[in-house]
C-alpha cells in the first residue's frame, strides 16, 4: 500500500474538517480500502471533528457512500451515459413531439407556426397516408405469413437431420450477413424484365415474363420476398435453438410408438417452442413495420414508392415528407403513428417474454 | 412433472395417447425413418441453394462483360471472364474509399459499443444504487423507439452542432446500444461477486476490476455483441443516407444505392459493387460462424 500524500493538509490544523473529507476523496482515487482510511484517521483531530459533524445517521450514510470507490466509478460511468441518452434519445423525442405540433419551417425554425394536432388530424385526409398505412399492414402480414412458417419448416428439418446440419445452417444463414442494400440491388437485377434471373427461370417452364417490381400488384410482394429471403436464416436459428431444448428422449419415445415425423413435430416440437414461435412472430412484425431500405432501393427507379405508390410504406413516407419535401411537421406526425403501432406490438412482445420466463 | 390436470402442457399428453394398439414393425419404422430423412435432406439442399445460390449467381456474373450479363438467355459460366467490372468499380467509382469508410465506421462503432455496453452493463449488474431498476427500464424503453421517430430531430441536431458530413455523426449517435447494455448486464451478472470483492480487498481499483476480471469473464458476450454491432453498422443505411451528402464519406450501402439509382441498368457494375460490399462481411461470418449462431440463439431466446 502506498503512503497517503496528504501531510500538507494534515499540518494545517485549521483545515482539519475540510481535510478529512478531502482526503477521503483522494483516497478513492488511490484505491485504498475503507478500513485503511479509517485507521489512518482514527487518531486525528480532523477525524474527530468530522465524526462530530457526521453525527446524524443520514450524513454518516452519505459519507460511507462517498467513501466507496464504486460510488465514483459508477458515477463516472452513468453520468456520461445518461447525458448521451438525454442528447440522442430523450431530446430527439421531445423535439419530435414539438415539431409534430407545428407547421415546421426548416430554413427558419423561428417562423414555424403552432398548429396543435392539425398534422395528426390531417393524416386521415391524406390519401398517401392511408395508402402507406395499408401497405405497411400488408407488408407485415405477408412477411409474417411467409417467414414464420418457412423458418419453422427449415428449423424442423435441420432439427431432424444429424449429418450436415452445420453446412446447411451456414448456407441458410448466409443472407443474414449480406447487407440489405446489396440484397436489394441484387434482387432488383433478378427481377429485371429482360436480363433478370427470375424471368429467365420461369421462362424455362413456360410462364410468361412478369413485370415484378414495375407492377402495381406484384411490387410489394416482390419486396417482401427479398425480406423473407434475407431474414429466414435469422429466425431459423432462433427457432432451432428452441427446438434443441426440447428433450430428444420425447421424440425418440414417440417414434418408437409409431408416430411419424409430422406427429412428432405437431405434438412434441410445436408445443415445446410455442413461446419462441410467438416471440419470433412479434420480432418479425416489429421488423416489418420499420422496413425501409429494401423498399427505397428496389422501387426507386419506378417512381419513389413503387408504381402508383404500391410500395409506399410508413417509414418511406416519413423519409419523403421529411427529407425530400421538408414538411417536418407532417413527417413527425406520421412517425408517431408508427411509434404507437410499434409500441403496441412491443408490449405484446414483453408480455410473451414474461410469460416464457416464468416457466 | 407428474400432475395430470387437463390444463397441463400438451407436451405430456403425447406419451399416453398415440397409437398404443398399432405399433409398427421395426422394419417399417426404419424405412419410414429413412424416407423422412431423405426428404429432409432434399428440402434442405433446396433451401440452401436458394439462400446461398443467389449470391453465388451474383459473384459469377460480376466476372461477365457488360454485354454478356444482359444476354437472353443468360450464360451460366462467364464466357470470357473479366475483371473489368472490378476495375471500374474501384478505379472510377471510388469503391476503395467507400470500403475504407465502411470498415472504419464499422470498427469504430463496434469498439465504442463494446466499451460503453460492458461498462454500463457492469455497473448495472454488480452495483447497488438508487433507482437502479427504473434507470435500467428507461434504457430498455428506448429499444421501443423506431428510428424513424428520432431520425428527423437528430438530423436537425447534427446540422446545428456542425456534424453533418462527419465521421463522428456516423459513430457517436449509434455508439451506445441499449440492447448491448442489456446483453452485457445478463452476461456480467454471471461473474461471481466473490471474485470482484476479493479483488477489492486486495486493493484493486474499480477500473482494474473491470479490465482484469469482468471483461475476460464476459468474453463470449462481448464476442456476440461485437459481431452484432459490426453487422448492424455494416448494414446501416437510413442514418448514413440522412446525415451524409459528401461522397467522400459514403459507406458501401450508400455507394451501392448511388450506383443503383444513377446506373440502374449497369448490372455488370452493380454485381461487382455488391460483391465488394458483401464479401468482407462474409469473411467475418465464416471466421466467427459459431459466435454468430450462438449469439443469436442465446440472445434471441432471451429477447
Amino acid at each position: 500500500m502506498r503512503p497517503p500524500r496528504l501531510t500538507r493538509f494534515e499540518r494545517a490544523g485549521t483545515l482539519a474538517l475540510f481535510s478529512s473529507y478531502f482526503s477521503i476523496l483522494v483516497h478513492r482515487f488511490t484505491g485504498r480500502s475503507d478500513a485503511a482510511v479509517g485507521d489512518r484517521f482514527a487518531d486525528r483531530k480532523g477525524y474527530e471533528l468530522a465524526a462530530r459533524a457526521a453525527k446524524s445517521p443520514r450524513t454518516r450514510m452519505l459519507r460511507r457512500l462517498v467513501r466507496r470507490p464504486q460510488f465514483w466509478f459508477g458515477l463516472a460511468v452513468l453520468v456520461p451515459i445518461f447525458i448521451w441518452y438525454g442528447v440522442f434519445a430523450a431530446w430527439p423525442i421531445g423535439r419530435a413531439i414539438f415539431i409534430s405540433l407545428h407547421n415546421w419551417n426548416v430554413l427558419n425554425p423561428a417562423m414555424s407556426r403552432f398548429v396543435g394536432f392539425d398534422n395528426y388530424a390531417g393524416l386521415l385526409g391524406r390519401d398517401v397516408f392511408t395508402t402507406a398505412l395499408l401497405n405497411t399492414v400488408k407488408y407485415v402480414l405477408a412477411l409474417i405469413l411467409f417467414v414464420t412458417p418457412l423458418s419453422l419448416l427449415v428449423a424442423a428439418l435441420l432439427n431432424s437431420v444429424q449429418r450436415g446440419r452445420r453446412i446447411y445452417l451456414a448456407f441458410i444463414f448466409l443472407p443474414v450477413v449480406i447487407s440489405t442494400v446489396a440484397a436489394a440491388v441484387m434482387f432488383r437485377w433478378f427481377y429485371d424484365f429482360n436480363a433478370g434471373l427470375f424471368n429467365n427461370l420461369i421462362g424455362l417452364v413456360g410462364v410468361p415474363r412478369q413485370p415484378f417490381l414495375s407492377s402495381f400488384e406484384q411490387a410489394l410482394f416482390a419486396v417482401v420476398a427479398v425480406d423473407v429471403w434475407k431474414s429466414l436464416g435469422f429466425f431459423t436459428v432462433i427457432l432451432l435453438a428452441g427446438m434443441l431444448q426440447v428433450p430428444q428422449t420425447l421424440r425418440e419415445a414417440a417414434r418408437m410408438d409409431g408416430a411419424n415425423a409430422w406427429h412428432v413435430f405437431r405434438h412434441i416440437d410445436l408445443p415445446g417452442i410455442r413461446n419462441v414461435l410467438a416471440l419470433v412472430t412479434v420480432i418479425v412484425a416489429i421488423q416489418g413495420f420499420q422496413a425501409f431500405t429494401p423498399i427505397l432501393v428496389m422501387t426507386e427507379g419506378v417512381g419513389a414508392g413503387g408504381p402508383a405508390r404500391s410500395t409506399t410504406v410508413l417509414p418511406l413516407l416519413i423519409y419523403q415528407d421529411g427529407l425530400l419535401r421538408f414538411q417536418l411537421g407532417k413527417a413527425t406526425a406520421v412517425a408517431f403513428v408508427l411509434f404507437a403501432i410499434v409500441m403496441v406490438v412491443t408490449i405484446v412482445q414483453l408480455w410473451i417474454l414474461r410469460r416464457s420466463w416464468q416457466r | 412433472m407428474t400432475s395430470d390436470t387437463p390444463s397441463d402442457s400438451p407436451r405430456r399428453q403425447v406419451s399416453t395417447r398415440p397409437l398404443a394398439g398399432r405399433r409398427p414393425s421395426v422394419r417399417v419404422l426404419v424405412a419410414r425413418n429413412n424416407l423422412a430423412r431423405v426428404t429432409a435432406h432434399v428440402l434442405l439442399v433446396g433451401f440452401s441453394l436458394v439462400t446461398g445460390g443467389a449470391f453465388a449467381w451474383v459473384v459469377l456474373n460480376s466476372f461477365k462483360t457488360s454485354s454478356e450479363i444482359v444476354q437472353v438467355p443468360p450464360t451460366f459460366w462467364p464466357v470470357e471472364p473479366t475483371l473489368a467490372n472490378y476495375e471500374i468499380v474501384f478505379a472510377r467509382l471510388n469503391f476503395g474509399r467507400y470500403l475504407f469508410n465502411s470498415m472504419f465506421v464499422g470498427i469504430a462503432v463496434t469498439l465504442v459499443t463494446l466499451f460503453t455496453s460492458s461498462l454500463v452493463g457492469y455497473v448495472f449488474a454488480k452495483y447497488r444504487f438508487w433507482a437502479k431498476e427504473q434507470l435500467f427500464l428507461i434504457i430498455l424503453g428506448t429499444l421501443m423507439i423506431p428510428f424513424a421517430v428520432v431520425m428527423l430531430p437528430l438530423f436537425l441536431l447534427m446540422g446545428t452542432i456542425g456534424w453533418s458530413n462527419t465521421y463522428q455523426a456516423l459513430i457517436i449517435p449509434v455508439g451506445v446500444s441499449s440492447f448491448g447494455i442489456f446483453l452485457m448486464r445478463q452476461f456480467i451478472e454471471e461473474v461471481p461477486i466473490e471474485l470482484i470483492e476479493s479483488a477489492r480487498i486486495d486493493g484493486a481499483s474499480e477500473w482494474r476490476i473491470y479490465t482484469r476480471i469482468v471483461l475476460p469473464l464476459a468474453r463470449s458476450g462481448l464476442a456476440a455483441l461485437g459481431i452484432f454491432a459490426f453487422l448492424f453498422t455494416w448494414d446501416s443505411f437510413l442514418w448514413p443516407l440522412v446525415v451524409i451528402n459528401d461522397q467522400d464519406l459514403w459507406t458501401l450501402p450508400l455507394a451501392l444505392h448511388g450506383l443503383n439509382s444513377e446506373r440502374g441498368t449497369r448490372f455488370d457494375l452493380i454485381t461487382a459493387g455488391s460483391v465488394v460490399a458483401v464479401v468482407p462481411m462474409i469473411v467475418v461470418y465464416l471466421v466467427f460462424q459459431r459466435q454468430f449462431i450462438q449469439g443469436i440463439s442465446t440472445t434471441g431466446m432471451k429477447g
